[in-house]
């Protein structure tokens, strides 16, 4: 897959970088999956609310530039969730991951998040896209169950169009195929 | 008895055009090979001082008869009275040309081959790279003429060149001819349906999902065509009145939609919890095939075009997909896995006699038919190497018709 280079923003002030840098290791002891629904919202979060929907005729998803800080919680946050073969359940591994990205999205109210689910290559092209969109949906309501609006997520499916390693051998290299990736979006 | 009756009028009526035949013939070489008419086909005569050395339109012509089973071909340099005799030879195909910088002029002759007279003759002039296509025309008279039947040697091909980074449009002729890019992006572009003669709706993820878009291949102009903020995919359009059937996953699932040519009229016509995509249209437009795993596992449904009278076809194996409907009307092909390939079927519409037609080693995928339902076309190949092959709808003559090692996900355009 082509990874997007996400745009370093310039000029980040001292006091700022020597905040983000305390906060990054803060951040990666601390981190621990949120409990079940019954959360409490941080304030800020709550006073943020998701952008309006685009109601142009014409939707389209496009990747969000960010800033370096966000660019680089985003990459720590918003890991893939592996799914089983021919399989949408959540495992216990992708329930701990979308705790975590249950949080960035509490963090950051006013980001939108696109789930794309995707497929190994060993099914065929048409029915993929469906199997792909059930990962996507699968993954947009358990966030939905933490209490992240379904306004915030958005979902698509690459089906097996888009394989994160190409021309897989053996069951760990489509392991890695059979995922939902998740991106922040404009 | 019958069938030495047919072949005997068949002879009759091209003595009849020709004036003079040769009474005596071996009725067995024709009860051999699906009543075929043997031809010869010669070089044709160079009037002018540049030699053409690629694209010759006796080749095309020639591999044109052949491919589609109706006729011997007997390639010869010069007329072979002795082999035209051995081999039961009525009819020649012969011809002129001159080429003068890049356009050419091609003269096309059948002419009885005992008396020399000529029966047909067709003229052609243009630029060179349409050379193959006036062979194709001429091929297309020679059915037409001979077997009363519409000719589909000028039909073409698209589907998508897999370059590992991005997936783009082409197209080509039937016999993997001119092959060139209708469309050339970053990006994801997959599943072509021809609209008409000259346009094309396919799948784009232009703007971050899978939208339906449509193109017209001769102004190069294209435009989004059907899209919402969820999945969009798998358009198949009807040769009857251009309504298009497509999946999508706008109302929480994945399931079939139809629409007008101008978009109007969009309707769901699946409502099961299951996956339901793949759609194709029956030649008669009454019908839909589709794929759907409604019963805990991908397999091949066809209903009305309306959605209802829902019947499952396929119950062999444990995953069918991507259902083509026969132009003849009578029989579906679709992919089927056993031991983790593809290979491709054909069923009857009601679901009986399922047939494997491909036994080459790699995956087959992807099945489409030729406009008179004679031929397959599909993808093959593993790991990264994948190319269109076309086969007989029972399995014979199988031919590779690219080699670029990214060919998949065609369509055969329609008469």
């Amino acid at each position: 897959m082509v990874a997007r280079t996400m745009m370093a923003s310039a000029g980040i002030f001292a006091f700022g970088l020597s905040l983000m840098l305390a906060g990054c290791t803060k951040k990666a002891v601390n981190i621990e999956p949120l409990p079940p629904p019954a959360l409490q919202p941080k304030a800020d979060a709550a006073a943020a609310r998701p952008r309006a929907f685009d109601t142009s005729s014409e939707i389209s998803f496009k990747e969000a530039d960010l800033d370096e800080q966000l660019r680089r919680e985003a990459a720590e946050k918003l890991k893939p969730v592996y799914f089983d073969f021919n399989s949408f359940s959540l495992r216990a591994d992708a329930i701990e991951r979308l705790g975590i990205i249950a949080g960035f999205c509490k963090d950051h109210g006013n980001l939108r998040l696109l789930v794309q689910g995707h497929c190994d290559e060993r099914g065929s092209s048409e029915y993929n896209m469906g199997l792909g969109e059930r990962r996507s949906r699968a993954a947009k309501d358990y966030l939905s169950d933490y209490g992240i609006s379904p306004a915030q997520v958005e979902v698509t499916s690459y089906g097996k169009e888009q394989p994160a390693v190409a021309g897989c051998g053996d069951e760990a290299c489509h392991q890695q195929n059979r995922r939902d990736e998740f991106k922040v979006l404009q | 008895m019958e069938h030495m009756k047919k072949t005997a009028i068949l002879l009759l009526s091209i003595g009849a055009m020709c004036g003079i035949f040769a009474a005596k013939f071996n009725l067995d070489l024709y009860a051999s090979k699906f009543d075929s008419i043997p031809i010869a086909v010669l070089p044709f005569a160079n009037k002018g001082a540049a030699v053409l050395d690629t694209n010759r339109p006796w080749q095309v012509i020639g591999d044109d008869l052949a491919f589609s089973g109706r006729f011997n071909v007997l390639r010869a340099d010069k007329p072979d009275t002795a082999a035209y005799a051995a081999n039961n030879v009525g009819v020649q195909i012969d011809g002129e040309y001159t080429l003068t910088g890049n356009t050419i002029v091609l003269d096309c002759f059948l002419r009885d081959a005992a008396a020399g007279e000529q029966i047909v003759g067709r003229k052609y002039q243009g630029d060179l790279k349409h050379l193959r296509t006036m062979a194709h025309r001429f091929a297309n008279e020679m059915m037409e003429i001979m077997l009363g039947e519409k000719g589909y040697f000028t039909s073409l091909i698209v589907y998508v060149r897999d370059d590992g980074k991005n997936k783009n449009l082409w197209i080509m002729d039937y016999d993997g001819g001119n092959q060139r890019a209708i469309t050339n992006a970053a990006g994801i572009n997959i599943f072509p349906s021809f609209a008409d003669s000259s346009s094309v709706i396919w799948t784009s993820f232009l703007r971050g999902k899978p939208d339906l878009y449509k193109g017209n291949i001769v102004t190069g102009r294209s435009e989004i065509f059907m899209y919402s903020r969820y999945v969009t995919t798998s358009p198949s359009v009807s040769t009857v009145d251009g309504r298009i059937v497509f999946a999508s996953s706008r109302n929480g699932n994945m399931d079939i939609y139809v629409c007008e040519p101008d978009k109007s009229g969009l309707k769901q016509i699946t409502f099961n919890k299951a996956v339901d995509t793949s759609p194709c249209w029956s030649p008669n437009g009454y019908q839909v095939a589709f794929c759907s795993d409604r019963a805990g596992s991908p397999q091949i449904y066809v209903m009305d075009a309306d959605g209802a009278n829902v019947k499952r076809l396929t119950f062999e194996g444990n995953y069918a997909d991507s259902p083509a409907w026969s132009p003849k009307g009578d029989r579906i092909a679709y992919q089927m896995q056993t031991d983790w390939k593809f290979d491709i079927w054909t069923i009857g519409v009601n679901g009986a006699n399922p047939v494997k037609v491909t036994t080459c080693p790699g995956s087959n995928e992807y099945p489409t038919w030729s406009p008179d339902g004679s031929h397959i076309a599909f993808s093959s190949g593993r790991g990264g190497a994948i190319d269109m092959c076309v086969v007989r709808a029972d399995g014979t003559d199988l031919q590779r018709i690219t080699k670029s090692g990214q060919a998949k996900m065609a369509d055969w355009s329609h008469f």
